[in-house]
């Protein structure tokens, strides 16, 4: 027997059976591509926008024994360097203003030299706020604490004497922490607060300020993103590698304050979870694909078998058979390859961000799964049948009719035995409060807890057997007692026709709920954490839209009716933030009106754990020196609902800090604005009445159309010089990224793959399975129009096959996607922020696909029924 | 063939073609009610076909073909054409008794009847006690005894039976034969059966024998 001449026959006589197993195969490849396109672009965006977040990538710090010159011509052989500026800092004893308020002095504080260029070199360490943009410019902090504007003399105190300065500007400095980090020690070792005190000014009146007081040199650097590695682990390593390398060739003259290569190990973390996703919502998709593939090729395993079966009888030795069904294999892998591959293309380009490519490797990857997939389901079910010796067990299956017993995992009750597992492993991940990605204490490194995964891996098999064992078992109690029985009606045959067909509809409603629940949870998750996206984002604006007053501003709440004159302004609430003392903790304070704030702000129930939000504000309202803190200062102070605490607030006259005292109302967790660490919220009018100011941080705006609100508050603002900023949280939204670092673009390109090939894979196994059903009883249909069944009698039977099984596999869809997605959101905890409260369940997407699927199954149904129960002589000869 | 007899099928200058492959031509026949008639030839020489245009259920590509014994409504007249095939083709999924209460149910008959009408059926092929087998539990000669009983039990006025015995051994073939053709006149129904063994054909009344396409009729006379 050739391989060849069998092969040439199959595709000459059964082109439609090669090509639906193809079919099937290229479903694979191009999933399997795709996510692999995914990872590898999640990584290389990681990468990018860890790189960018860096506002200096080095701070190289020369020791007192180096030379900064040698230093800095170092420096500029290092490859990649594409920005290099000096920098020079001195501590020196305080800063000092006299004004119409008096003299104000404030402790040790930071000169530090910068270039006129330095805030243009590196943008995301200077932010200009008020007056120039160059010359000595106060940090917005500073300049509160001297009550110093733009105009004002200052005078620097250092053991040599006072040197006095006029004020060109006020700035920002976003990244102080890694600013004054105290460079050569471990990251996020020895950790010390930023100072309250800095004045920027130009190397030239450095000199001149600072005289005989220790200095210390810094160069930053910046590189060229471009050249590095995509991958965050790769990147990391090779900018640590490029760090050990400069300070070996500087010889201890310098040491390096290494922010890129930090930023990028931060990535890491991200990484795993990009990881995680790969595992918890791509590996049950690989699954089904590979379900859909056998289900294809169980569309004719019958005759396989009996092929296979004869051939053995007629004497075809086992390397004959194994060449045949593996030509066979790899004919239906080479055309699923062959129509993967550009179908991923597609996905990629309509799924994922532009710009993502296929790597080679992957490619090659998914073609390699296509063939293991297409040899193990093409052969494996008939491969024990070629190896048989046994004569007239060859025989028998070459004559055996359907198999209607349970399977052998249902017999062994491997449903049971992996929900249980299932349940278990979750709930000791629960106990661990679902830290899925760890970052142990003195490792720099995260790693994955794997075993948090044993949940959602062991309950989706176990799942599908429970879908098989129940669908078998209800339709195995088919009657037909309660159908309705027209003329001509056989329920009660119709129900034993089910019956015997059971295990074929249990089959096919198992992958049916494995398909439907890949898409509901995927759908599901993604939803929640679209939500909990626009709320994070809603969070951080604070509202709709945000009018922000600059550092030292002392607007009033009236201010808040002009706003709402504005067109498109719904509702306008002031915001107070001030900072106050808990003990030593310095902390946020907001001060509300509590019985309208509700009106702007993006609050929730969850925020207030134990209570509502509605009555948290109640409770607020009716005590004016309540006040709501976190749960670490409640735990941290021992403190408890109605207790006494005293918080040291800065007087609005003189900056004094005095002590002011409050009763605790109850917990919050989040707050519009607020910090992820500890708060603490009050009544405004309590605040101002106790300090002497009404001064408002932010005007919080509900709007429709936040976009063209702020536009119009913005060019109310643009004729004054008040300073303030205005945010909404359509343009904030591209910003903002989860607490894990991932952003929204990374999730959605994942889950528009998952919900695409969630919706063909859930159509294939539907169509498949019901395809196979009406395959296997094409003869039982012609013999029925051969008795005179009619059409619509003969559809019956087909009905009732397709009913159960879609109705038994929607169901089962529900649970399973249900059951899934409530664990992918809690073992996914930390990719939330904040944590959702309860799932968002996106209906208008389950009503689609479930139209979908009733759609495909009334017209397998309808159209291949009617085609396939076609008695014409040739069929009834057959008979 | 006596022309007074009622006629239920009645053929004329029939011919049918497949392709360039003619199977049949100019063929006249008649079925009369309750006849018994065995059609012979050879394999391949149309028989079945010749079945299936008088079943309705293949259009000629010359001639006519009507049933002036039968309704005039092709639906109300496939269920008073029955039909046996060569192999028994028995739906795997029902049992012995389903099997036969199928067609019944199919034309409307009530349960309970259809259910006491093809166990009627089942006694009469000697079949009884397979009532509740499925047919992967049967033999091919007890499959086809159950495959009898249910045209039997449809009391249809007509009857086509295509080589039903092919299967059998001899002495089960006239077994199965003589049971059908007893079990129709019973209801007094006339039966059609395609067979290529002419002692076989000795059985029945009428024989007709198609050669080379034509069909060469004959009437057994004692």
């Amino acid at each position: 027997m050739r391989t060849s001449r069998w092969l040439t026959g199959l595709v000459r006589r059964r082109p439609f059976e090669l090509l639906v197993a193809a079919v099937s195969i290229m479903l694979t490849v191009a999933f399997v591509a795709s996510l692999g396109a995914f990872v590898t672009q999640s990584h290389a965006a990681l990468t990018v926008r860890a790189a960018a977040s860096v506002p200096v990538d080095w701070q190289v710090q020369v020791t007192p024994q180096g030379d900064p010159a040698a230093v800095e011509r170092q420096v500029r052989k290092v490859p990649g360097v594409r920005v290099v500026e000096d920098i020079a800092f001195a501590r020196v004893d305080a800063l000092q203003s006299s004004g119409p308020q008096g003299s104000r002095s404030t402790g040790a504080a930071y000169v530090v030299a910068v270039s006129p260029a330095y805030a243009t070199t590196f943008p995301g360490e200077v932010r200009h706020l008020l007056g120039s943009t160059s010359g000595t410019m106060l940090f917005q902090q500073t300049a509160a604490n001297l009550a110093a504007e733009p105009g004002a003399r200052i005078s620097v105190r250092t053991a040599s004497g006072a040197k006095s300065l006029t004020v060109d500007g006020v700035v920002d400095l976003p990244a102080e922490d890694s600013l004054f980090q105290v460079v050569g020690l471990a990251p996020g070792a020895g950790v010390s607060a930023p100072p309250d005190n800095v004045v920027l000014v130009t190397p030239e009146v450095f000199r001149s300020v600072v005289g005989r007081t220790p200095v210390v040199h810094q160069i930053h650097v910046g590189f060229a993103h471009g050249g590095l590695p995509a991958d965050p682990q790769a990147a990391t390593v090779a900018v640590q590698g490029r760090a050990n390398h400069f300070q070996a060739a500087v010889a201890g003259g310098a040491l390096v304050g290494d922010n890129l290569g930090t930023a990028l190990s931060q990535a890491l973390e991200d990484a795993r979870y990009a990881n995680l996703l790969f595992l918890l919502l791509g590996l049950p998709g690989l699954a089904l694909s590979a379900v859909v593939a056998a289900l294809v090729v169980s569309l004719r395993s019958d005759r396989r078998r009996r092929e296979v079966a004869l051939l053995r009888l007629r004497g075809a030795t086992l390397s004959q058979i194994l060449r045949v069904l593996a030509g066979e294999a790899l004919v239906v892998a080479f055309i699923g390859g062959l129509l993967g591959v550009p179908l991923s293309l597609l996905a990629i380009r309509l799924a994922l961000p532009a710009g993502t490519t296929l790597s080679l490797g992957w490619m090659a990857s998914a073609i390699a799964g296509g063939v293991v997939l297409a040899l193990a389901t093409q052969t494996g079910p008939v491969v024990a049948l070629a190896f048989g010796r046994d004569r007239t067990g060859v025989a028998a299956e070459a004559s055996r009719g359907q198999r209607t017993g349970s399977p052998w995992a249902l017999r062994a009750g491997l449903d049971v035995i992996l929900l249980a597992g299932a349940a278990l492993s979750f709930a000791l991940t629960s106990r661990s409060g679902y830290q899925v990605v760890l970052a142990p204490e003195g490792i720099p490194q995260t790693q994955i807890n794997y075993g948090a995964l044993v949940g959602p891996a062991l309950a989706w098999p176990g799942l599908a057997l429970l879908v098989w064992r129940l669908t078998a078992w209800t339709t195995g109690r088919r009657t037909g007692r309660w159908s309705r029985a027209g003329a001509g009606a056989a329920p009660e045959l119709e129900a034993a026709a089910l019956r015997h067909r059971r295990r074929v509809v249990a089959r096919g409603a198992a992958g049916l709920a494995v398909a439907l629940g890949l898409a509901v949870s995927t759908a599901t998750f993604t939803a929640t954490y679209d939500a909990q996206a626009r709320l994070d984002v809603a969070l951080t604006v604070g509202s709709d839209v945000a009018v922000v007053e600059p550092p030292g501003a002392t607007v009033g709440p009236d201010a808040a009716a002009g706003i709402a004159r504005t067109a498109g302004v719904d509702a306008v609430e002031p915001l107070q933030h001030r900072f106050g003392y808990v003990g030593p903790d310095l902390q946020d304070l907001f001060g509300v009106n509590a019985s309208s704030f509700a009106r702007v702000g993006p609050l929730q129930d969850a925020f207030v754990p134990g209570s509502t939000i509605t009555k948290t504000l109640a409770a607020l309202q009716a005590r004016p020196d309540g006040v709501l803190l976190s749960a670490e200062t409640l735990h941290d102070y021992q403190l408890h609902p109605g207790d006494l605490i005293r918080i040291r607030l800065q007087s609005g006259r003189n900056r004094a800090y005095r002590p002011v005292d409050f009763h605790v109302v109850g917990q919050v967790t989040e707050w519009p604005t607020a910090p992820k660490d500890s708060f603490i919220v009050a009544n405004a009018s309590y605040i101002a009445q106790r300090t002497g100011s009404d001064a408002v941080g932010t005007f919080l705006v509900s709007s429709k159309s936040p976009a063209a609100t702020a536009a119009a508050l913005r060019a109310n603002l643009a004729g004054t010089t008040s300073g303030a900023r205005v945010q909404d949280i359509s343009s904030a939204g591209s910003h903002v990224t989860s607490a894990s670092g991932l952003a929204g673009t990374d999730l959605s390109g994942l889950s528009r793959l998952e919900l695409g090939f969630g919706v063909l894979l859930a159509l294939a196994c539907s169509g498949l399975a019901l395809l196979g059903g009406i395959l296997e009883r094409r003869r039982a249909l012609v013999l029925l129009a051969a008795l005179g069944a009619t059409p619509r009698q003969r559809g019956r039977f087909l009905a009732g096959e397709a009913r159960a099984m879609v109705v038994a596999g929607v169901l089962g869809g529900a649970v399973t996607g249900a059951t899934i997605a409530y664990m992918l959101v809690k073992v996914l905890t930390g990719i939330f922020d904040p944590a959702p409260a309860s799932a968002t369940v996106p209906w208008g997407y389950l009503a689609l696909l479930l139209g979908v699927v009733a759609f495909v199954t009334a017209t397998v149904v309808s159209g291949v029924g009617r085609l396939v129960a076609r008695a014409g002589p040739s069929q009834l000869r057959d008979l | 063939m006596s022309t007074t007899e009622a006629v239920l099928v009645s053929v004329r200058a029939l011919m049918m073609r497949y392709g360039s492959t003619t199977t049949l031509e100019d063929v006249d026949l008649d079925v009369p009610a309750g006849a018994d008639m065995a059609l012979t030839g050879r394999s391949g020489s149309g028989k079945t076909t010749l079945l299936l245009v008088i079943a309705g259920l293949l259009v000629p590509t010359q001639g006519t073909v009507t049933w002036p014994g039968l309704d005039g409504n092709p639906r109300v007249r496939r269920g008073q054409i029955g039909m046996v095939f060569q192999a028994p083709a028995l739906m795997p999924e029902l049992t012995a008794l389903q099997n036969v209460t199928l067609p019944l149910r199919l034309r409307g008959v009530d349960r309970p009847t259809a259910e006491r009408d093809a166990l009627e059926a089942l006694v009469a092929v000697a079949a009884a006690d397979l009532r509740d087998a499925l047919p992967t539990q049967l033999s091919g000669g007890q499959q086809q005894r159950i495959a009898i009983a249910r045209v039997l039990a449809g009391r249809h006025r007509l009857v086509l039976a295509d080589e039903p015995t092919g299967a059998l051994d001899r002495a089960h073939a006239f077994e199965a034969a003589l049971a059908l053709r007893d079990g129709v006149a019973a209801v007094g129904g006339a039966l059609v059966l395609a067979t290529h063994d002419p002692e076989l054909a000795e059985l029945f009344d009428h024989r007709v024998a198609i050669v080379d396409g034509s069909v060469r009729h004959s009437v057994r006379t004692s």
